[in-house]
């Protein structure tokens, strides 16, 4: 009997892996696409996403502070240090526009603070109507701090004698949750004297087992003195962002003068308004446009052209793509700024590869420095730079690869 | 000074001295990552001029669009020094790149690396030309105002390097 022989070819198990690569990025690239074009979540009920816009957020405030310089010796100096107490303290915040102007009138001094922020009013309120004025203070022998037809009596400055302590005698206020009496965590804030204080030090040792207290802008924190000697009043924060607010109070610079909000008038938005859907068609429409204008011109490789066509697409679509399904709130116009920038470093490192390490280098150096340094929009802008810099050098191994495995198994 | 004043209308002490120690220190960083790179401080010499060049021209600018153009200058306006520094960086990071991979060969001639970096800037030139163009489009005025401005300065401080390196990089 006659045996019957099956034939295999050999199969190129590496071939049909390259295709099956192929195939698998191809789809990626696709669906990072669709999902960052926009309205693509009205096609699919199964998933509801888009693009969180900013603009829907934001609000925008004026306050005219008066300013009592009863016993300011320079008014001048201490209007600008006041200036930028509060600068600091929204910059802190990461309010995204603020204003500060000083003016005159009748012999009063006044400074209007104006704000466009998409930051939760009631805390930014908090940082501008408050002075912050902190003095150590301690009880006086003729009140009866346990009076109970007057509850308020243990916090009102009046009933305190003032120490010499005021904020300047701390490096920093530390915002922390500790245990309280009752055995559960709150927020207290432990005041961490420079080092060397023997004043201060010497000031603990003499209330311990005492109660004490820390007067702000004329309201009383009671403190209890104990054996260890840490000064931690308790902090009014019911959560970590009224905790964030309230360290942002103490550790930003010391109002050298009082003042109270005479007047608040909502203002009419100003913000770079982008049409996200209009934005998408003319990004796309101009990197398009670009990428054929430099294969019409060949001054470029079609290679090259190609590589760092399909990484900015990838790069883009990703990151809208991320945005999207995370929900993070976007600011229209910064994320136009973005995808530019982000455009014209692809098309630099994907051209000349040995400076692919020195420009990436580079800019991430400068975005975190942005990061560190900046505040509102260029902040915002640096952190996803930082991102986006790793994501377009991602994008383009993945392309380089991808685009190689295309013409192996197209044998193009 | 009063031109000055007008752009630097209700800045406070505190903004002004994190504005200037910002970019101080991006300069710093960029002339020593230059140099750490290069090993060539003509190099880093014409790093330093061509950010201070870019500094200037965004203080220019700054004041042209103020005083001349009368448009308030906004929160969105600080944007422009830093998306104008991240291409002129770029820009030197390519002649940085150039420059270390002929060092390797050993084949520095500094006439060859800024024919290469001439050709590199042409074509930097050409895509933001054409990125800004193409989206003067679909963006909101104040926006492509942003754009534009940082694609000019940039452009300039770019050629500014490079007619620089003529005489610095000999």
């Amino acid at each position: 009997m006659k045996k019957i022989r099956f034939k295999f070819n050999k199969i190129n198990w590496k071939e049909i892996f390259n295709y099956f690569v192929s195939v698998v990025i191809s789809a990626s690239i696709l669906a990072l696409v669709l999902i960052s074009l926009p309205l693509t979540e009205k096609v699919s009920s199964s998933a509801s996403y888009d693009l969180v816009n900013k603009n829907s957020m934001y609000w925008s405030k004026e306050y005219i502070l008066e300013l009592n310089t009863s016993q300011s010796s320079n008014i001048q100096k201490d209007t600008a240090n006041l200036k930028s107490v509060l600068q600091k303290r929204l910059r802190n915040f990461d309010v995204e526009q603020s204003s500060i102007t000083s003016y005159q009138e009748d012999d009063k001094y006044y400074l209007k603070v104006e704000i466009q922020t998409s930051k939760e009013q009631e805390l930014v309120e908090q940082l501008i109507k408050n002075p912050f004025i902190i003095n150590i203070v301690t009880k006086k022998d003729d009140v009866n701090y346990e009076d109970t037809e007057n509850p308020l009596i243990p916090y009102l400055e009046e009933n305190y004698n003032k120490t010499e302590f005021t904020r300047k005698d701390f490096r920093t206020i530390y915002i922390t949750k500790l245990k309280n009496t009752s055995g559960e965590y709150s927020y207290f804030g432990i005041f961490k004297a420079w080092p060397l204080s023997s004043k201060w030090n010497e000031f603990l040792n003499k209330y311990i087992g005492q109660t004490v207290g820390v007067s702000i802008d004329g309201f009383v924190t009671p403190v209890q003195i104990n054996e260890d000697k840490i000064f931690a009043p308790s902090v009014s924060a019911i959560d970590e962002q009224y905790a964030k607010v309230t360290s942002i109070l103490y550790n930003s610079g010391v109002s050298p003068m009082s003042y109270s909000t005479i007047k608040e008038e909502e203002k009419p938005l100003n913000i770079a308004e982008v049409d996200y859907i209009k934005l998408t068609e003319g990004i796309l429409i101009a990197i398009l446009f670009i990428y054929v204008y430099l294969l019409v011109v060949e001054k470029t490789r079609k290679s090259i052209i190609l590589k760092s066509g399909v990484a900015t697409v990838l790069t883009v679509s990703s990151w809208i793509t991320y945005l999207k399904l995370s929900a993070t709130p976007v600011d229209i116009f910064i994320l136009a700024l973005e995808v530019i920038v982000v455009a014209a470093i692809i098309r630099m490192i994907a051209e000349n590869i040995d400076s692919r390490v020195h420009i990436t280098l580079l800019l991430t150096f400068t975005s975190l420095l942005c990061i560190l340094l900046g505040f509102g929009y260029v902040k915002i802008f640096a952190n996803d730079l930082l991102i986006l810099i790793i994501l377009s050098n991602l994008s383009l191994l993945i392309s380089t690869y991808y685009i190689s495995k295309v013409r192996k198994s197209l044998k193009i | 000074m009063n031109l000055i004043q007008n752009v630097m209308q209700n800045w406070s002490k505190y903004e002004l001295r994190t504005e200037i120690f910002l970019y101080l220190s991006i300069i710093a960083i960029v002339v020593i990552t230059t140099y750490l790179f290069s090993k060539n401080k003509k190099i880093s010499l014409l790093s330093l001029i061509s950010l201070c060049a870019l500094m200037l021209l965004n203080f220019l600018g700054f004041i042209i669009i103020s005083s001349l153009l009368k448009i308030q200058i906004t929160e969105v306006f600080r944007m422009t020094p830093v998306i104008s520094m991240v291409f002129l960086i770029s820009n030197l990071g390519l002649l940085i790149g150039f420059y270390s991979s002929k060092k390797k060969m050993k084949e520095i001639k500094f006439a060859n690396i800024r024919k290469e970096y001439m050709s590199d800037s042409i074509k930097e030139t050409v895509f933001l030309i054409l990125l800004g163009i193409s989206t003067i489009f679909f963006l909101s005025p104040q926006t492509e105002i942003v754009v534009s401005m940082s694609i000019l300065i940039s452009i300039t401080a770019i050629w500014i390097t490079y007619w620089l390196s003529k005489y610095i990089l000999k």
